[in-house]
């Protein structure tokens, strides 16, 4: 790129030359690609509860754009800042937690919502990735000073989250939260045993929220025994794969969407599918795993230890938020209703994303030690 | 900090990182396999189809071309495959109002095709600028087309499945109908409702559709020509205990339900309760001949009525003289039966209706009847009243059922709508009465239609025996003549029984023809005559040599008078001692 000089010293210059382009690149196609699918399949579902046609694109380029905004923002700050924005996102994400348990909206079931300048935010969206970045500060801080508890520490604020998301209840967001805190552990080194005793405990939830929680419990028998009860979004789902073929019906052409109620948002993958067939559906995994593993090598080859731990689990928490959302269409697991990152229609979901890779890309920067190093 | 110890930490921030850089590398292929494992899930989901894991909708896809013609919910048929309910996909129209431009020219355009709809209302719903309003539900082919040919993109279509039912009327009753969602209430459709519900392979009842209409038309004409207020038919096979026809009548067209009126949607086979009257005295007198050392010969005072405190007993139509167990059995004996009750005795006769399932209500594969009432408490009373069929009341389907037991082979066969399985059969034949009394019963039944009150159901060559029942309907206080409730029950041929048939006509008038008269003998006797004579040519049944037919009953010919008291004319020389061992 002959627009910036490799000399260019501005803050400008150093972060064209140290932010891991091919990443942002990714993210860029990723989210063209979820604009397209959000213009296919939000129509018919807007239409259906009675919005505008396009209320839905609308607002998803409305997210998109401070998500992108935000996330060129965060990837130029340093990993002081970082962790500092992080502790503050999370305790306004607490506090929100509370405000929506007070004075919520409840929705199907769940007080999750709270209503600031006619959009509904979802606090607990933000503190997912909050958490994982404080996290991470306090592991990668016991590593530095002695006689510093961090991982004890990370694990009490664990607590009091997951408290916090099952009091809403919001089960999917707890999994997600913890799965990605066990890689956290992972990486950090912790010894076997905690995995022993956080599996135990998540079986032990599970388990609990089988028995304790009848919606829970009825999709885990569905998913389990497809005939013991109505599998109609599941059923649908798999149709539209079958239907999209090699190739698909071509964008626009597919009907899944008239059918299913989240087609934008919990089933955008199904759409996707059916519309786009198998090659560029797989493509759309595919640039999945290389945000991945380009973001996993990357922190391998040179990052501090929070970098590392912070960016790993970023990196966990999009994969296994992907793997939810295409297991659930494609009856690999239990159906539960996810975003698909990026590409799912969802406010405040969207705003937190923009956040996660906006942390990914500033801990993914090539250092000083780097360039020497690989350049 | 010295210099020592500063290295020593930069040492250990390097093996720090260093382990976190391969755990990292480690948790990096663990993800990327699982994303690889979601590769091959959509690879096998949308270029493999068909090896996919067997969902409901695929699996069902995979079983062959002829599926392809069910629909959501079962098909019901016959017991020879005709259909009686079915499901079929129909589009219903609604429209999107924001997008008509002249509700005007619009309304016009769908009442060419739709006569039948208001047009104000049309209009109003086309100017409504809602997004989704229902225009006609359950389109015909012909009207799809009309209203796609219109062309309008306000215009839209909703694909829904509806029940039919080809038969109409026919088997209101004993199918049922659906609800608005599809679900079964009434009928074969409520109790089958869960398999009905899996969508598989047709529902097979043991009904026919041929005997059903027989049935019906027998009973219509009964009910119509006596202006009663509506009646039962039923046909049972009496040695399965399969129902070919199960007929209530008013009845009501299954695809309006909602509009049927309360006695079009009364079932009166499953739901009515009955106090029979003297079909009755069939078991009763069963229970008498299940007694030991009775005789044919054995003799009831019928001289006068008994009185019982304030309670009188009489006879219809009284003969004033001591009759015989089969005088008392074909002329109907109020007195006789009541004696025969009194001699089986209270605790006796009431395990034996017990037994007959008179006293609980009834639950078989495909049907069930509601629980009758009985005297309680049971006094001495009520075991000669229950004797002639008053005091206890019953559904048909009981009666029947009953009857089946005492004509077949003396065991329970849960007469029902659903073939049963022959690994079932065994398990469930539990024995009522004695062979013994089961041939007695026959040949008493046969008397009574030959020289008795039933002889207008008699179908020359098929040896019918039957019963006439003929019941007041209990008022505020006591009972009242002018309401009736007559029927008749009959098997034949009466030497092997095959079939049974019932006939219930609900408060029958006289007719002329019928010097007023509208007593079973009258009203059902002749319905189930018509109902006999539709089947044998049904099913082609070969008719019974007289001889047979007459050394079956005749030997009790010289137990019996008529009703002046005088003896019978004997066709054969059979004596009646051989008989009676």
């Amino acid at each position: 790129m002959a627009m910036i000089s490799r000399a260019d010293k501005s803050v400008l210059g150093q972060w064209w030359w140290t932010v891991d382009k091919t990443i942002l690149m990714t993210i860029l196609v990723l989210s063209v690609f979820g604009l397209g699918l959000v213009m296919t399949a939000s129509p018919a579902v807007a239409e259906r509860i009675g919005f505008d046609t396009y209320h839905f694109v609308v607002r998803h380029v409305l997210f998109l754009a401070p998500c992108l905004g935000a996330m060129i923002v965060l990837s130029f700050v340093q990993e002081r800042t970082i962790w500092r924005v992080s502790a503050l996102l999370l305790m306004l994400s607490i506090v929100g937690i509370f405000v929506s348990l007070a004075v919520g909206t409840e929705i199907k079931g769940a007080q999750r919502w709270i209503k600031i300048a006619g959009f509904s935010l979802q606090p607990s969206e933000f503190m997912k990735p909050a958490f994982l970045v404080a996290s991470a500060w306090l592991m990668a801080r016991q590593r530095e000073k002695e006689g510093f508890h961090g991982l004890y520490m990370s694990f009490g604020l664990l607590v009091f989250c997951v408290a916090l998301l099952i009091a809403q209840p919001d089960l999917g967001m707890t999994v997600l939260l913890c799965s990605a805190f066990c890689v956290q552990l992972f990486l950090f080194g912790s010894s076997l045993r905690y995995f022993v005793l956080l599996g135990g405990l998540g079986i032990v939830g599970l388990v609990g929220a089988h028995f304790t929680l009848d919606h829970v419990q009825s999709r885990i028998d569905r998913f389990l025994n497809p005939a013991s009860g109505d599998n109609y979004q599941v059923e649908r789902s798999i149709e539209s794969f079958a239907n999209g073929g090699l190739m698909g019906t071509g964008p626009g052409q597919g009907t899944v969407k008239l059918q299913l109620p989240d087609a934008h948002a919990d089933f955008i993958f199904s759409v996707a599918g059916e519309e786009l067939g198998f090659i560029f559906t797989f493509v759309l995994i595919g640039l999945y795993a290389f945000i991945l593993w380009r973001g996993m090598r990357v922190l391998a080859r040179g990052s501090s230890v929070f970098g590392m731990l912070a960016g790993g689990a970023l990196l966990a928490l999009v994969a296994i938020q992907s793997f939810i959302h295409m297991g659930s269409a494609m009856h690999l697991i239990p159906a539960k209703g996810m975003t698909l990152p990026l590409v799912s229609y969802g406010g405040s979901s969207m705003l937190a994303l923009g956040f996660t890779f906006g942390v990914i890309l500033a801990v993914t920067r090539k250092t000083g030690q780097r360039m020497t190093d690989y350049d | 900090m010295s210099r020592l110890r500063r290295i020593s930490m930069e040492g250990d921030r390097a093996s720090v990182q260093g382990a976190v850089r391969g755990r990292l590398a480690f948790a990096m292929i663990v993800f990327l396999c699982l994303y690889a494992g979601m590769g091959l899930r959509l690879f096998a989901l949308t270029v493999l189809p068909d090896v996919s894991e067997p969902s409901v909708e695929i699996g069902r896809a995979d079983q062959g071309a002829s599926d392809a013609l069910h629909y959501g919910r079962a098909d019901i048929v016959d017991r020879n495959g005709i259909l009686l309910a079915t499901t079929l996909p129909v589009a219903s129209l609604y429209v999107d109002a924001a997008l008509v431009a002249s509700p005007d020219r619009l309304t016009r355009d769908l009442l060419a095709v739709f006569p039948d709809l208001s047009h104000d209302d049309v209009l109003a719903k086309l100017s409504s600028g809602k997004r989704f309003v229902w225009l006609k539900r359950g389109l015909t082919p012909a009207q799809h087309q009309a209203a796609n040919a219109i062309g309008d993109p306000a215009l839209r279509f909703q694909d829904e499945t509806r029940r039919f039912y080809p038969q109409g009327d026919l088997f209101a009753h004993a199918l049922g109908y659906v609800g608005v969602d599809g679900q079964g209430l009434e009928g074969l459709e409520r109790l089958e409702n869960s398999t009905l519900g899996l969508a598989g392979e047709p529902l097979v009842t043991t009904l026919d559709v041929r005997v059903q209409y027989a049935a019906k038309k027998a009973l219509r004409k009964a009910v119509t020509s006596f202006t009663a207020l509506g009646g039962v038919a039923m046909v049972a096979d009496v040695r399965s205990g399969e129902i070919l026809a199960a007929v209530s009548y008013p009845d009501f067209d299954p695809h309006f339900a909602a509009s049927a009126n309360r006695s079009q949607i009364f079932n009166r086979f499953a739901t009515g309760v009955y106090e029979m009257g003297s079909t009755f005295k069939i078991f009763s007198t069963a229970a008498y001949l299940e007694k030991d050392g009775i005789r044919l010969s054995d003799r009831f005072d019928a001289t006068k009525p008994i009185q019982k405190g304030r309670f009188q007993i009489r006879d219809y139509h009284a003969q004033k003289r001591v009759m015989t167990l089969p005088e008392v059995f074909m002329h109907s004996s109020n007195i006789g039966s009541a004696l025969m009750g009194e001699a089986v005795g209270t605790q006796a006769l009431r395990e034996f209706y017990r037994n007959l399932g008179f006293l609980n209500d009834y639950k078989a594969a495909g049907i069930d009847a509601a629980q009758g009432l009985y005297p309680d408490p049971w006094r001495d009373l009520s075991t000669l009243t229950v004797s002639y069929g008053h005091g206890l009341a019953v559904t048909p389907v009981h009666l029947m059922n009953g009857f089946v037991t005492l004509v077949g082979d003396g065991t329970d066969k849960h007469i029902r709508l659903r073939p049963l399985e022959d690994t079932h059969k065994d398990s469930i034949d539990v024995r009522v009465v004695d062979e013994k009394t089961v041939d007695r019963m026959r040949r008493l039944l046969r008397l009574t239609v030959a020289k008795g009150t039933g002889s207008k159901a008699d179908v020359t060559g098929y040896a019918v025996g039957g019963k006439t029942g003929t019941a007041e309907k209990s008022a505020v206080r006591g009972y009242d003549r002018s309401r009736k409730l007559s029927s008749f029950i009959a098997a034949f041929p009466a030497h092997d029984p095959r079939y049974a048939v019932l006939v219930i006509v609900d408060e029958p008038n006289g007719r002329k023809d019928t010097y007023g008269y509208a007593t079973g003998g009258w009203v059902a006797a002749p319905a189930v005559g018509e109902i006999i004579t539709a089947m044998t040519s049904i099913y082609s049944l070969p008719p019974v040599d007289d001889a047979v037919d007459a050394a079956f009953y005749e030997p009790l010919l010289p137990l019996v008078r008529d009703e002046k008291g005088m003896p019978y004319h004997q066709t054969n020389n059979t004596t009646f001692v051989e008989f009676d061992q």
